[in-house]
């Protein structure tokens, strides 16, 4: 059966150009009810059918050869025939019964006939012979531009690839015509790797028609994956363009092609000179995408194009959000840009006061809340557009969002019991979703730093199970300490000291952290919240770019503390320090190194492989 | 340092780099990478293996002793190499050696010890085109930090196979019909491909790809017939032997080669020239993604996932039947099934002489198996990637760094340091 199918397939590829001709003569009539019954031609028929599923060809043969000699007007004997000739690979007799038909001399059959002809030779072996078919093929088709295209489907059907592209060039010259076959060409260049010549002919149907331009860009898309073929594109495409400046649909592939090389400069500019689009989309469309692309300079001057082109139109406020949102991705995937940042917020502010109205304006709002708060530290400003969000959008994502920043604000600014107040009604209003889980940790937290610690133990309990929310480290970090802290009294003093320098980091204040925890230390110097706090004081110093202390105090804490759990962490703490502060690559080397042999369960053993591995390749 | 740090700040931090990285003393001792349950990576202690052998000195290998253990003198740039690598292993004194050595030599356990020596040259076959799949193999050597070449056809026409002791196939298709993904025939790396085929084959005077291949895979059967070991995985494993079978008849429907496949093929195929599979039938349908009725297919519906679908590897004499022993080291005994387009091996296709290392069981079907031809030998292992159920076209590479314990490859990896054992005299 499989094999059956093989053979249709087959025949059906060698045969598609013939049955792709519009015209048939008597011979294609489907054989009446009564000419089959006749002579009993239809049973033998279907027995011939029968063999070549079974893939019995001689049987099958041996059936549709009498068929054909008392039926010799019915195409379908001819081409069933032909079909099992070919499939038992009987090409003699297979190009024989060809002859036989073209001998007929049916003319509009005479092209494909003949093509199919120099086909067969070919499979026979007779590649000499099948290339003089198919030329002799096309020179007897008065030389037609299909003639030419039957004989290149032919021979595509075979792979003579680099020969179908010989014909096809002979055949621009023969019809005088050196506007015929580009998609041909193109397709066949493509197929053999021969880029330079394959866009050649898709640059030439474009400069014909650019109307192709879509067909081009389709048919290039896929081919330019190959290696090296969208570079020579580019350049193929520059010098048409420099020899050709005022066709459009050039300048527009090259446009096209220098996006997909990621080179957005010159895409603009090649969009630039060409005629404006009247709606402004198009670039406007560019400048998003150069954006995405950290094409940042050109998106600008892309979305300034559209400010000055379309002044009074939607798009002119599109335009300015987009700016404000690429100043902001710049910003973020510049390492905290602040210069990208101050732009960014100015622009968004911009946008708020031009256009209060407009839909986005309480997302733009939210932008400019977290630049004011986690960026620039201006808490004022945060916290006067946070509360005009939360009374506005209440029970909208936008709203709620604006009310946990108000508590996040909150803690910062020492206010627990308003944090813990907004906490607390968030979560009654979130249950289950992110905002929940993360409000709820936040009540915990306050808990924490007040020495509620019992209250806050319940709390996390509460989201204990919402191992999938962000939170969840942080969450299962603060329940251990919690947990493997007992107070050796009941007063829990050196817990809620710690806590409460805890908070001052969060706070941002190095100073007192680092004067809360060395009085801990002081005082509870025994007590198993020591480590915590000595690692603690180790992050103060270091925040307060106190680098040659942090250094010590990372280093020392492992031979204080030799069965902290954060024993790892402070030597990975002060292997970072060797290598990005002091430069030391072979102590940062030596220190990582030991945490592998000393610690080889820690959970940072993969980062501290990889910066060996980092630091060897240095070492070279 | 930082020029603003005090004297005493850096006299400090001198000090305590020095204590940090003070290390014990070695001594006359040994290291023993164990491989049962305990171990952290399985995957890189082959590496690291591969690493010592590469530095001369030799690893005892402890046949069915906790997974398959290593055992290696302690020496220097040892211990760092393994912590480098995320290795498990205990420090023994030579004394425990001996009487580990005596406990797994003697004749009432099941267990035996075999030196590796020297590091076997590997040699991948390969395409340098980027193909829209993952070679487990490859991941495997580059997790585990073994160091390859990549060889193709024009390397192993051209002789350059024998200067490789061992060498792999993957997801290739000898029998010239470009892995039979008819439907990516217009994908960029399919053109690409066929390209690159058709172009190799013109070079050494094939009118065909698929006589291109079959001359491969006869440089690659002369190879082991010379003591060369071949290794090959999914497609790369049936294909083989159809190609070889193949060497009269044209079984290429004409979609791959032009031309319709030979309407007496199945008559005219000789088995015996094949290396494992026997009897079996090639696929002509071209549209069909299955060169014959040697692969098994995946199994039934019902059992198709990783949690239900596993094989089982045979348990050899590890005294008397060292290599297959060495081939199925592993810390389990049931290893999770995955898919391919060559899945699993019709038992009754498999020629007698053949080895069977694993078989999935109550299926009569074989995952992995192992045999001789001249001086060398032969590893077929079923499916595509180990830790990837079923791998499709596009997908990305397996990390192997979240499956550093993988039963699946560790069987791959075992085939990479037999060729390294000292040969020994049989007992027999």
């Amino acid at each position: 059966m499989r094999s059956f199918l093989t053979c249709c397939i087959c025949v059906i590829a060698l045969t598609s150009s013939v049955s792709a001709q519009p015209q048939r003569t008597d011979r294609s009539r489907p054989i009446s009810e009564e000419e089959l019954l006749e002579g009993n031609a239809g049973s033998r028929y279907q027995l011939a059918l029968e063999y070549l599923r079974g893939m019995q060809f001689d049987r099958a043969i041996t059936v549709l050869r009498e068929l054909r000699r008392e039926y010799p007007d019915q195409k379908i004997f001819f081409d069933k025939l032909k079909e099992s000739y070919t499939s038992a690979k009987r090409y003699p007799e297979a190009i024989l019964l060809l002859d036989e038909e073209i001998a007929r001399g049916e003319e509009n059959q005479r092209l494909p006939l003949e093509s199919e002809r120099a086909q067969l030779l070919y499979l026979n072996g007779e590649e000499p012979a099948a290339l003089d078919a198919w030329y002799a093929m096309v020179a007897s088709g008065t030389e037609s531009e299909t003639a030419y295209r039957i004989a290149y489907s032919s021979m595509v059907g075979v792979r003579l690839l680099v020969q179908a592209i010989d014909l096809l060039k002979q055949g621009r010259q023969a019809i005088r015509n050196p506007n015929l076959f580009h998609a041909e060409l193109a397709y066949l260049y493509s197929l053999t790797g021969q880029h330079e010549f394959s866009i050649q002919e898709y640059l030439d149907l474009l400069t014909l028609n650019a109307r192709q331009l879509n067909y081009v860009r389709g048919r290039l898309g896929r081919g330019m994956q190959q290696e090296g073929a969208l570079e020579i594109a580019v350049r193929v495409t520059q010098e048409r363009v420099s020899s050709q400046p005022g066709l459009s649909q050039l300048r527009d592939l090259l446009a096209w092609l220098y996006e997909e090389n990621g080179d957005f400069e010159q895409a603009y500019r090649e969009i630039t000179a060409m005629e404006q689009d009247t709606s402004g989309q198009g670039i406007y469309q560019f400048a998003l995408r150069a954006a995405e692309g950290g094409a940042y300079t050109v998106a600008g001057s892309a979305f300034q194009a559209v400010l000055e082109t379309h002044p009074e139109e939607e798009i002119f406020v599109q335009a300015r959000l987009g700016i404000a949102d690429m100043y902001r991705l710049q910003a973020e995937r510049a390492d905290a840009s602040p210069e990208a940042y101050r732009k960014s917020l100015e622009t968004y502010e911009q946008f708020l006061l031009d256009f209060p109205g407009h839909p986005k304006a309480p997302a733009v709002m939210a932008q400019i809340a977290a630049l004011h708060q986690d960026v620039f530290q201006s808490r004022d400003a945060a916290r006067m557009i946070l509360q005009q969000l939360a009374a506005q959008y209440r029970n909208s994502p936008v709203g709620q969002q604006a009310q946990f920043d108000l508590g996040r604000l909150a803690i910062i600014e020492g206010e627990l019991d308003q944090a813990a107040a907004i906490f607390m009604q968030l979560s009654m209003r979130t249950k289950g979703g992110e905002l929940f889980a993360r409000s709820r940790f936040e009540e915990a937290s306050i808990q924490f730093y007040t020495g509620e610690f019992a209250g806050a133990l319940s709390t996390l309990d509460i989201i204990r199970d919402q191992t999938d929310k962000e939170t969840a480290n942080d969450a299962i970090a603060l329940r251990v300490l919690l947990l493997e802290s007992p107070p050796p009294d009941s007063t829990n003093q050196a817990l809620l000291q710690y806590a409460q320098a805890c908070l001052l980091l969060r706070q941002q204040k190095a100073n007192e952290t680092v004067l809360a925890t060395q009085n801990i230390l002081a005082e509870w110097g025994n007590h198993p919240i020591a480590d915590e706090a000595r690692f603690l004081r180790a992050e103060a110093l270091l925040m307060n770019g106190q680098s040659e202390e942090a250094l010590s105090a990372f280093g020392e804490f492992r031979l204080i503390h030799p069965e902290s759990p954060l024993r790892d962490r402070s030597l990975f703490h002060y292997a970072e320090i060797l290598e990005t502060t002091q430069g030391d690559t072979a102590g940062a080397l030596q220190a990582y190194t030991d945490l592998l042999t000393r610690y080889p369960g820690s959970l940072l053993v993969d980062k501290v492989r990889e910066r060996i591995r980092v630091l060897r390749t240095t070492s070279l | 340092m930082n020029a603003s740090g005090s004297f005493a700040q850096r006299a400090c931090s001198g000090v305590l780099l020095l204590f940090l990285t003070a290390l014990p003393a070695q001594a006359l001792q040994d290291v023993l990478v164990s491989m049962d349950a305990s171990q952290s990576d399985h995957l890189k202690a082959y590496g690291a293996v591969y690493w010592a052998l590469q530095r001369g000195e030799p690893v005892d290998w402890l046949l069915n002793y906790r997974g398959g253990s290593f055992l290696m003198t302690d020496f220097a740039g040892l211990r760092n190499e393994l912590a480098l690598r995320g290795i498990t292993y205990d420090v023994i004194s030579g004394a425990a050696v001996a009487q580990l050595v005596a406990e797994v030599e003697s004749n009432r356990a099941n267990t035996a010890l075999v030196r590796l020596e020297t590091p076997p040259r590997i040699a991948v076959y390969a395409p340098e085109q980027t193909l829209p799949w993952d070679d487990a193999v490859l991941l495997a050597l580059e997790y585990a930090e073994v160091p390859y070449d990549m060889l193709y056809d024009d390397d192993v026409l051209g002789g350059r196979l024998s200067a490789y002791d061992w060498l792999h196939l993957h997801h290739e298709d000898f029998t010239g019909q470009y892995g039979k993904f008819y439907q990516y025939r217009n994908m960029p790396w399919y053109i690409e491909q066929q390209r690159e085929a058709e172009l190799a084959a013109d070079r050494h005077g094939h009118h065909k790809v698929s006589h291109l291949k079959l001359d491969v895979a006869q440089t690659i059967k002369q190879y082991v017939s010379e003591g060369g070991f071949l290794f090959a995985m999914c497609s790369g494993t049936d294909t083989y032997d159809i190609a070889l079978s193949a060497l009269v008849t044209d079984i290429v429907p004409a979609e791959y080669d032009g031309d319709p496949v030979d309407p007496d093929a199945r008559r005219k195929l000789d088995y015996s020239g094949t290396l494992a599979f026997q009897d079996f039938t090639p696929s002509f349908n071209a549209a069909e993604y299955e060169h014959s009725d040697i692969d098994a297919g995946p199994p039934p519906q019902q059992l198709q996932n990783p949690v239900l679908d596993y094989f089982t590897l045979f348990e050899f004499s590890a005294k008397w039947d060292p290599v297959p022993t060495m081939l199925t080291q592993n810390h389990v005994g049931t290893v999770a099934g995955f898919v391919g387009q060559t899945t699993a091996f019709r038992k009754h296709l498999i020629k007698p002489n053949v080895v069977i290392l694993a078989e999935v069981p109550q299926r009569e079907e074989v995952k992995y198996l192992h045999g001789s031809y001249g001086q060398g030998t032969f590893t077929f292992y079923g499916g595509h990637d180990p830790e990837d159920y079923q791998h499709y076209v596009g997908d990305p590479p397996t990390d192997l760094s979240l499956h550093q314990n993988s039963p699946g490859y560790r069987l791959i990896l075992n085939n990479i340091l037999f060729p390294a054992a000292r040969k020994k005299k049989q007992k027999t």
